[in-house]
């Protein structure tokens, strides 16, 4: 109200005998005065939303051991990472704070989360079912920890807890799938590829599955190959390379001289260990298709090995 | 980089000839010519399709390998993760970060792949909810049902391709 009036009182001098410089100033004032009030009844309204016991409530949870509070983009938005029993692993959940002693789990890094989008009272509350929850699935990161550690996983491209399955590498043509329970048990273990060899393999394996052993052992076993099951990471480059002369070959288009291109295939994965070769043209066109074709800023486009997923740069022309 | 296509897919087929997986043939629709091509393949054994031998076409985008072919099924499939139309939802015929295509995966691996997937459905990402539901709830109405779409579309009807 006062504004207007203050309108009114300017308009109704200019009229009389100022010049428009004047007129204008007058009005400048006028609203830069209104931006700052704007400005600090949008604060108040802010710290009127969100209630002082939510932030006391955070404030408690961040004094708790193995927990740290991180804030997303509003102040609404909580992240929390906790350590489990095990001491080693960390644990991600997303809450959001809907209203007084209303929170909501967004989002968790686990796969099987039965308490989602329920509203529950307080931070506390939540955290003390995430961490059962977390810990009764022990066995369930233990036995993923230990696939990720001994077999070559192609799929999926960067495994976490939340995925519950595994694609291992078998041999070039094939593939064993395997689905890991809450409770850390094998189940849905099928073969991708139609191979005689290995299917027979399978079935009399299954048979004699020892529930006792773990997972990758039992795998071990079946399979009986310690030494052919070996981390990607740590790399056996003879796996992807199976004789001498592929070995100059691209590993993308699949041969050694393109037409056009008088680069020859280089090992140019960062993973020592990958081995396996590109040319640099190639390389570089997948990284650029991976990220929806845009060329990258300073011609130097990353992502990840096609062949063993380890972070990787290349440039588009020899440096 | 066409060229990258072309060396690749012509070495892709001559291999394929050579060697090719159990169950399935590969040729181009038409002669040298590498843009189409046509899949036989036999039903995974112990499946509801195992008697049946499967029509697909192959399309290989202008940007192979740095995209994923098209495949599709020509014969009808009763499938969760295949349509009416023969369209195949699978991560591996899609882009990442959505899909896990790869230019390492070639022709061959990825037929392998479509086989095995014919008799491990990914009913959770389902195209046909019929099926699906079929699929996870009435296991034995699922396998009866594939397989007499099999059987009626799948047997005797496609001419056998060398």
């Amino acid at each position: 109200m006062d504004r207007i009036l203050g309108l009114q009182k300017i308009f109704s001098k200019e009229y009389q005998d100022s010049s428009l410089t004047d007129l204008l100033l007058s009005l400048k004032n006028l609203f830069s005065d209104k931006n700052c009030m704007n400005n600090s009844s949008k604060e108040s309204f802010d710290l009127d939303i969100i209630n002082r016991n939510y932030f006391e409530e955070v404030k408690q949870v961040e004094s708790l051991p193995n927990v740290t509070v991180y804030f997303g983009k509003t102040l609404t938005e909580l992240k929390f990472v906790i350590i489990d029993d095990d001491g080693v692993r960390e644990h991600e959940i997303n809450l959001k704070y809907k209203g007084v002693q209303k929170y909501v789990i967004t989002s968790v890094n686990l796969p099987h989360s039965p308490y989602q989008d329920k509203v529950f009272n307080s931070i506390n509350e939540i955290l003390h079912i995430f961490r059962d929850h977390v810990n009764s699935l022990s066995n369930y990161f233990r036995e993923l920890e230990r696939i990720d550690q001994f077999c070559s996983v192609v799929e999926p491209l960067n495994p976490t807890f939340k995925d519950d399955y595994r694609k291992i590498f078998l041999d070039n043509r094939t593939w064993l799938h395997v689905t890991v329970t809450p409770d850390g048990t094998a189940t849905n273990i099928h073969l991708i590829g139609q191979s005689e060899f290995w299917h027979d393999k399978l079935q009399s394996g299954l048979l004699s599955w020892d529930h006792d052993k773990d997972i990758v052992d039992n795998i071990m076993i079946i399979f009986d190959l310690p030494n052919v099951l070996s981390a990607v990471h740590e790399g056996n480059p003879s796996k992807y390379v199976s004789s001498e002369e592929d070995k100059q070959m691209c590993g993308i288009c699949l041969c050694n001289e393109l037409p056009d291109n008088p680069g020859v295939p280089q090992p140019l994965c960062q993973n020592t260990a990958c081995g396996v070769f590109f040319h640099r043209s190639c390389l570089y066109e997948w990284l650029v298709a991976c990220t929806g074709g845009r060329p990258p800023t300073f011609g130097v486009a990353t992502g990840s090995c096609p062949t063993c997923f380890h972070p990787i740069a290349c440039s588009e022309k020899e440096d | 980089m066409s060229s990258a296509r072309n060396v690749r897919i012509t070495r892709e087929i001559k291999n394929f000839e050579k060697k090719s997986p159990w169950g399935i043939t590969c040729i181009p629709q038409k002669e040298d010519v590498y843009d189409v091509l046509v899949v036989n393949m036999l039903g995974p054994k112990g499946s509801p399709y195992e008697k049946g031998s499967f029509e697909l076409t192959v399309t290989i985008p202008k940007r192979y390998p740095f995209e994923p072919p098209f495949v599709q099924f020509v014969t009808p499939v009763y499938h969760p993760n295949i349509d009416k139309e023969g369209r195949i939802c699978m991560d591996m015929l899609k882009m990442p970060p959505k899909g896990t295509w790869l230019p390492t995966i070639t022709l061959e691996t990825l037929l392998v792949s479509v086989q095995s997937f014919l008799s491990n459905p990914n009913p959770d990402d389902p195209l046909m909810m019929d099926a699906a539901i079929e699929y996870k709830f009435y296991k034995e109405k699922f396998k009866e049902n594939a397989r007499w779409f099999t059987e009626k579309y799948a047997t005797g009807m496609q001419p056998k391709k060398t």
